[in-house]
C-alpha cells in the first residue's frame, strides 16, 4: 500500500527505446548484456579543435520515415524522432490504442526542447541593432530563418505532438529537470495513475543533444570525459580512471496503467511501479551534494511510497555518469541508505555502454531495469579496470550477471540538483 | 470528512507591483500596467506593448552576480514572490524541515542571452556573414562558460530552492500557463498525502525581450494579424499545507484547493469544456456554485480564447453563469506566471470578496448577459475558476474556494 493510503498498484504494460545499442528495447538490451559500448567519434559534424569529440548517436537508419512521423520530424526534430519510435514501441506492446476513453490517457515528457542551432546563434549579430539591444523583427522576417525553430524548442509542443500522435487525450505536461525529467516524467504519470487521475499514461523522455550547441554547453562546463585510450572506453562509471561523462542521445517510454484496468482488458503486466521518490540537493549547481543526502532522500523516498524497507530493495540502477564527484556522492548515498547491505546489492551503471542521454537518461534506464527483472539479468558495469575504492560497491564489473530479483531502484539526478527515484517491481503474475 | 489542502501564503511580483499588496492595489485603483516598451528590448517588433517588471533587485535578495546572471529574471522573481509568501504564511526555519519542503514550479522558456554569445559572434564574423571555420575552431571559447546553465531552465529553479529552503519533492513543468495548474494540484497531492509538510507552487513567466517577442508572433501568425504582442511578466509562488496542519500551528488559510481538470486535444473547445467539468466533479460543486471564472485568455482569438469561451457558454447557462474575469488586459500574457499571478488573485478573491472591477472588463461584453462582478459580491463569492492554456492545446482548469 502506498505511503498515501491508495492502494490502486500500477503496471507497466509497454515500454520502447531507442538508443546507441539498439533500435528497440530488446537490442539494446542484448547488447547491453554483452557488455556493448555505444560510444564513438562522432561524424555528424565537424568536432576538429574540441577538447571531447566522442558521443553516442543513434544511426539515422533506425528512423524510419514513419508517415505518422512526419509532423513530428518538421515540428519536433530529432528528439522527438527519436521518441516517436519509443513511444510507438511502447504503445504497441501495449496495445494502447485499444483503451477506448482516450481522455483518461495521459502523456508525460521529460524533454527540454531541441538546442538552439548554431544557424541561430549565429543569426543573432545580424539582428544587432548597434546599441546594445536586438532587433527581432528583423529576426521574425529573415528569409531563410528556419522559424520552426520557435517551436522545436518549445518543450510543451513535443508533448503535444506526441499526444496527438498516440490520441492521449488526458493530462499532458513536460518536465524539465535534466538529467532527472525521463524518471521524473514516469514518476508523474506513476502519481496520476494512483491518484485516479486517469488509467493510463504513454511517458518517458528523450534527448538529441549530440549535436554542436550541445557539445558546446558540456565543454564549457567542463563536464565531458576529455583524457580516454578509446571512444568505446571513455564512460567508466566507478573506475579509477573516469574524469567526466560521454553525451548520447536516445529515448525511452513506458505505457504504465492501473493495474485492475490492465488486467481488465487482458493486457500483459510486464513489471510495475512501486514508489517514486525526489528531492533537491540544493547544495551547488554544478556539483552533487558530496554526502549524497538530495540522492538518499529520492531513494528513501521512493521506498516509502512504495511503503517497503531497504532490505528489501536487490538491485539498484545506478546514475552513475563517469564523473569523479558524482559517482562517489551517489556511492554514499547508497551505502547510507543500504547500511551494511551497500557491498552486496548489485548496483550498474547503464551509461557505461550508453553514455549520458540527458532527459532521457532515466526512461532508458527504468526500462532496462524492467528487462532486467523479467529476465532476471543484472546489467554489467563496463570499463571497469580500477574500481575507486572510495565506492566500496558491487558495480557487476563488465559482464552481466544473472540473477533474480524483484525489487529495484533506479536512479536519476539532475544537473542542478534534481534527484528522483524510481522502485521498480517484477511482476509474478 | 478528507483532508483538504488550503494555501496559506501568497507571493507576487507582476508589472503591478512587487508584492501582492501593492499589486492588489493597483488592480483596485484600475491600473493597467501594459505598455509600449521603451528602449530597445522591444526588438523593433511593432507594436512593442508589453507589461514588465521593474527588477528584481538580485543584490537585495541576496543574491551574488554570478547566481543572479544564471538564475535569470524569472527565477529570481520566483525568488521574491517565495519570500513573500513564506513570510505570509508565516513561516521561518524553525517551522520546517527544508526535506519535508516540496517545491513544484513551472516556467517559461529561456532563451540564450545575447551578452554570453555577442562575443563569440563577433569574433566569427566577417564583412559577408559569418566565418564559420573560426566560429567552430575557436570563437565558440568566447561564450560564456555558464551560458548551458542559464539554458537549462530547472537550474534557475534549484538555486531559487536552495535559497528558500526545500529540499523536498520537486518538478519543473515548462512551459504553458497550463503548468502552473499542474504545479499547484502536484503541491496539493504532496501535502494531503503526506509526502511534505509544506509545499511551494510557483509560476514565472520568461522575460519579454525580443526573442520572446518574436517568439510570440510567430505563433500567433495567421489569428493574430496585426501582430499585436502583449506579453507579461509576472511570478508568484503560493504557500500550500495541510488544512490540519495549517490549523495546528494557527495559519490562515486563505483559500482552498476544492478541485482540478485538465484536459487535452482537438478542438479546443472540448479541452477547454473537459477541465472545467471534471474540476466541477473532483469539487462536487455544481455549476451554479461558481462565481467568477478567471480565463485563460482575453478573448481576443477565436481558436483559442474564443473556444475557452464557448466552452464556458455551454457549460453555465443564463441563470447560473459566472462571472468572466480576466488578468490579462491589465498585466499581458504572462504564461506560466501569468496563471500563477491568477491563481494569487482568485485566492484574494476568495478570502476578501473585493472586486477589482477592472478584471470584470470581460463580463460586460460576454453576450449572454452574464452576472456582473458587482452582482457577484453581493451575493458572496465563494468558488472561482482559474483556467489556463498552453498555446500547444493543454487545458487546465482550478476551482479555488473560500476557506471558512
Amino acid at each position: 500500500m502506498a505511503a498515501n493510503g491508495s492502494t490502486r498498484r500500477v503496471a507497466v504494460t509497454g515500454y520502447g527505446l531507442i538508443t546507441v545499442l539498439g533500435r528497440d528495447a530488446a537490442q539494446t538490451f542484448a547488447r547491453a548484456a554483452e557488455g556493448r559500448s555505444g560510444i564513438g567519434w562522432i561524424t555528424s559534424f565537424d568536432t576538429t579543435g574540441l577538447p571531447c569529440r566522442i558521443g553516442g548517436c543513434v544511426p539515422d537508419a533506425w528512423l524510419p520515415g514513419d508517415a505518422g512521423a512526419n509532423r513530428i520530424e518538421r515540428l519536433g526534430g530529432r528528439a522527438l524522432r527519436l521518441m516517436s519510435v519509443a513511444a510507438g514501441e511502447a504503445a504497441q506492446a501495449a496495445t494502447l490504442d485499444r483503451i477506448a476513453d482516450r481522455g483518461r490517457v495521459a502523456l508525460t515528457l521529460g524533454f527540454h526542447g531541441a538546442d538552439p542551432s548554431v544557424e541561430e546563434i549565429v543569426l543573432l549579430h545580424r539582428c544587432a541593432d548597434g546599441s546594445g539591444g536586438w532587433d527581432g523583427a528583423r529576426l521574425a522576417r529573415l528569409a531563410g530563418y528556419d522559424a520552426q525553430q520557435f517551436a522545436r524548442r518549445k518543450p510543451d509542443v513535443g508533448a503535444a505532438l506526441l499526444a496527438k500522435r498516440f490520441r492521449c487525450h488526458g493530462p499532458n505536461f513536460t518536465l524539465v529537470s535534466a538529467c532527472a525529467a525521463g524518471a521524473q516524467a514516469i514518476g508523474e504519470a506513476f502519481r496520476l495513475i494512483r491518484e485516479g487521475r486517469c488509467d493510463a499514461a504513454l511517458a518517458g523522455g528523450c534527448d538529441a543533444m549530440v549535436d554542436f550547441p550541445g557539445l558546446l554547453g558540456f565543454t564549457l562546463l567542463r563536464a565531458l570525459a576529455e583524457r580516454f585510450e578509446s571512444p568505446e572506453t571513455a564512460s567508466r562509471p566507478f573506475d579509477r580512471k573516469r574524469n567526466g561523462f560521454v553525451l548520447a542521445e536516445g529515448a525511452g517510454a513506458v505505457v504504465l496503467e492501473a493495474l485492475d484496468h490492465a488486467r481488465a482488458r487482458d493486457a500483459k503486466v510486464l513489471g510495475e511501479v512501486l514508489g517514486y521518490g525526489d528531492s533537491a540537493d540544493a547544495y551547488r549547481i554544478t556539483d552533487a551534494s558530496p554526502d549524497g543526502e538530495g540522492a538518499r532522500l529520492a531513494m528513501q523516498g521512493a521506498l516509502d511510497d512504495a511503503g517497503i524497507g531497504a532490505a528489501e530493495v536487490e538491485y539498484v540502477n545506478a546514475h552513475a555518469t563517469s564523473t569523479v564527484q558524482g559517482d562517489i556522492a551517489e556511492a554514499r548515498a547508497i551505502h547510507r541508505l543500504l547500511g551494511q547491505r551497500a557491498r552486496l546489492v548489485p548496483v550498474s551503471a547503464n551509461k557505461s555502454m550508453l553514455g549520458h542521454a540527458i532527459g532521457a537518461a532515466g526512461a532508458i534506464e527504468c526500462v532496462l531495469t524492467l528487462i532486467g527483472m523479467e529476465r532476471s539479468v543484472i546489467l554489467p558495469t563496463i570499463n571497469l579496470e580500477a574500481p575507486d575504492p572510495r565506492c566500496g560497491l558491487d558495480v557487476v564489473p563488465n559482464q552481466a550477471r544473472h540473477q533474480s530479483h524483484r525489487v529495484s531502484l533506479s536512479n536519476s539526478f539532475g544537473f542542478g540538483g534534481q534527484n528522483a527515484c524510481l522502485c521498480l517491481g517484477r511482476c509474478d503474475g | 470528512m478528507a483532508e483538504r489542502a488550503v494555501i496559506t501564503g501568497l507571493g507576487a511580483v507582476s508589472p503591478l507591483g512587487d508584492s501582492v499588496a501593492t499589486s492588489w492595489d493597483a488592480l483596485l485603483a484600475g491600473r493597467s500596467a501594459l505598455g509600449p516598451i521603451t528602449g530597445s528590448d522591444g526588438g523593433g517588433l511593432a507594436p512593442p506593448r508589453a507589461a514588465r517588471v521593474e527588477g528584481p533587485d538580485a543584490m537585495a535578495l541576496g543574491v551574488d552576480a554570478r547566481s543572479a546572471r544564471i538564475m535569470g529574471r524569472p527565477a529570481l522573481m520566483m525568488l521574491q514572490a517565495g519570500r513573500e509568501a513564506m513570510a505570509r504564511a508565516g513561516l521561518t526555519a524553525s517551522d520546517h524541515a527544508a526535506e519535508c519542503t516540496a517545491f513544484f514550479a513551472a516556467l517559461g522558456m529561456v532563451d540564450p542571452e545575447p551578452d554570453d554569445l555577442r562575443r563569440t559572434v563577433m569574433r566569427a564574423r566577417r564583412p559577408d556573414g559569418i566565418d564559420y571555420g573560426r566560429f567552430f575552431a575557436d570563437a565558440y571559447r568566447e561564450i560564456y562558460p555558464l551560458w548551458p546553465l542559464a539554458m537549462l531552465n530547472n537550474v534557475g529553479f534549484c538555486l531559487a530552492a536552495q535559497r528558500l529552503g526545500a529540499l523536498g519533492e520537486n518538478a519543473v513543468f515548462s512551459p504553458g500557463a497550463d503548468a502552473t495548474l499542474l504545479a499547484l494540484v502536484e503541491a496539493a497531492a504532496a501535502v494531503v498525502e503526506g509526502r511534505a509538510d509544506v509545499a511551494l507552487a510557483a509560476g514565472a513567466s520568461e522575460s519579454v525581450c525580443a526573442r520572446s517577442l518574436a517568439r510570440a508572433r510567430l505563433a500567433r501568425r495567421g489569428r493574430d494579424r496585426d501582430g499585436m504582442v502583449t506579453l507579461g511578466e509576472a511570478a508568484a509562488v503560493l504557500v500550500v499545507e495541510a488544512e490540519s496542519r495549517a490549523r495546528s500551528r494557527n495559519a490562515h488559510p486563505l483559500a482552498a484547493i476544492a478541485g482540478w481538470g485538465f484536459g487535452f486535444g482537438a478542438p479546443a473547445e472540448e479541452a477547454a469544456r473537459d477541465a472545467v467539468v471534471q474540476a466541477l466533479e473532483r469539487a462536487a460543486l455544481g455549476r451554479c456554485e461558481i462565481g467568477a471564472v478567471l480565463l485563460a485568455g482575453e478573448g481576443r482569438d477565436e481558436a483559442g480564447d474564443g473556444a475557452e469561451r464557448r466552452a464556458i457558454a455551454g457549460l453555465f447557462d443564463g441563470g447560473t453563469a459566472p462571472a468572466l474575469l480576466t488578468s490579462k488586459p491589465l498585466v499581458g500574457d504572462a504564461g506560466p506566471g501569468g496563471a500563477a499571478f491568477d491563481i494569487v488573485l482568485a485566492a484574494m478573491l476568495a478570502s476578501t470578496g473585493e472586486p477589482p472591477a477592472t478584471l470584470g472588463a470581460v463580463a460586460a461584453r460576454h453576450p449572454q448577459g452574464v452576472r456582473s462582478p458587482n452582482d457577484l459580491w453581493r451575493n458572496g463569492l465563494r468558488h472561482v475558476i482559474v483556467n489556463a492554456r498552453s498555446p500547444s492545446g493543454q487545458m487546465a482548469s482550478l476551482v479555488m474556494a473560500r476557506a471558512e
